[in-house]
């Protein structure tokens, strides 16, 4: 059997020695490391990026934004108060209390045998009013033509667009005689009261 | 495998250097990035409901913008109806003609209260005036306050009173109280 010397044996092994170094095996790991590191490093700096060049479109957006809203904020207000203005002017307007066909109503409403001889109106809000008439009613039995005007009023005035309500502030004998359709006859002298409330839809102007 | 002093001395310093590595990487680099990101995340999160809200403020004022014209056009419809000038000044001589028109004589018009028309109708004064005519007959006056009532829609008749004439016995005197809006 031949003899096999190995005359390199001591350099194999400082080489082995050598590669099996821990620091430069230590500073292998650590530069691999660090590589992984920055490249998380990268991929969080471009993603922080894209959020602040989102916030900056934002805040460009903000910034020629906000003056305008200001100003919108300014020229809404006007624009409100124009706006409320008109619909009040017109609200005035088309609920007025409208006197004329009320007191066309009564003067339709009174029979010849009576005579109105004073009449007060006091309106007391836009949809109500009270009505005070003095009068003479002249018949066999003056007191019952009276009473007949005050249900005429209350039943007939207004005709289903509101409510009335009529009551006898006086109701007394004449102690004068009326000429009615070439009779005399007794009179008795009234004054009657007269609460208008008006439904809640206004009337056509 | 043995490790020599050296070799130990030597892993030491590495682990004490990558310490150093993940020290210096947190704290320099990864830590402020991450503050910056969240920083920049609230400042967006605060400024998107003020950009919402601006631009939701500017459609409504675009609404308001279509809706105002009509109104301008009622206010000014309105305020050209009323004379410029005192009250005092047209208001009686108005009056006066319109109840000549009528065929009724008026005795006297006076102006007995001023006063702002209150805070819904902020641009205007609510005057109220005393008008006497004298020897009316009924069916002339309701004519008289039909028109008056559908001609002149700035007035509100607030009471009537309608007594006999001294003089004539078919007419009555009316006294009447009205009021009606003006330029502030």
């Amino acid at each position: 059997m031949a003899l096999h010397l190995n005359l390199l044996h001591e350099i194999e092994s400082a080489k082995r020695a050598r590669q099996r170094d821990p620091l430069k095996l230590g500073i292998y790991g650590i530069v691999f490391i660090v590589l992984c590191f920055l490249g998380f490093y990268f991929l969080r700096l471009g993603t922080t990026g894209t959020i602040l060049n989102e916030k900056k479109t934002l805040e460009n957006e903000w910034a020629a934004l906000e003056p305008r809203q200001t100003a919108a904020i300014a020229r809404a207000e006007e624009l409100r108060a124009e706006i409320a203005l008109s619909s009040n002017a017109i609200s005035f307007i088309e609920s007025r209390f409208y006197w004329a066909p009320l007191l066309e109503q009564i003067g339709h409403l009174v029979p010849p045998s009576i005579q109105i001889s004073r009449i007060s109106g006091d309106l007391q809000s836009a949809r109500g009013c009270t009505i005070s008439l003095e009068g003479i009613a002249a018949g066999v039995e003056p007191r019952t033509v009276a009473e007949k005007l005050r249900t005429t009023l209350a039943t007939e005035l207004l005709a289903g667009e509101g409510k009335v309500d009529s009551s006898f502030v006086s109701l007394e004998d004449g102690a004068n005689q009326a000429l009615v359709g070439g009779q005399t006859l007794p009179t008795s002298i009234f004054t009657i009261r007269l609460s208008v409330r008006l439904s809640e839809t206004p009337p056509a102007p | 495998m043995k490790l020599s002093k050296d070799n130990i001395q030597k892993i030491a310093l590495s682990t004490l250097m990558l310490l150093f590595i993940l020290y210096g990487y947190f704290s320099f680099l990864l830590d402020p990035l991450a503050q910056k990101g969240a920083i920049a995340r609230k400042e967006m999160a605060d400024l998107r409901p003020k950009l919402l809200a601006a631009k939701k403020q500017l459609n409504e004022t675009n609404a308001l913008e279509e809706q105002a014209p009509a109104s301008q056009a009622t206010l000014e419809t309105i305020f050209n109806d009323i004379p410029n000038g005192s009250p005092i000044a047209w208001f009686p001589p108005m009056m006066t003609d319109f109840f000549k028109n009528q065929g009724i004589n008026s005795r006297s018009i006076r102006l007995t209260r001023e006063a702002d028309a209150g805070a819904t109708l902020p641009k205007f004064r609510r005057l109220s005036w005393v008008i006497e005519l004298s020897e009316v007959q009924y069916s002339q006056f309701g004519q008289a306050l039909a028109a008056l009532e559908n001609k002149m829609p700035l007035i509100q008749i607030e009471q009537i009173q309608m007594m006999p004439s001294t003089s004539n016995v078919e007419t009555q005197n009316v006294n009447m109280t009205l009021s009606n809006l003006v330029k502030k």
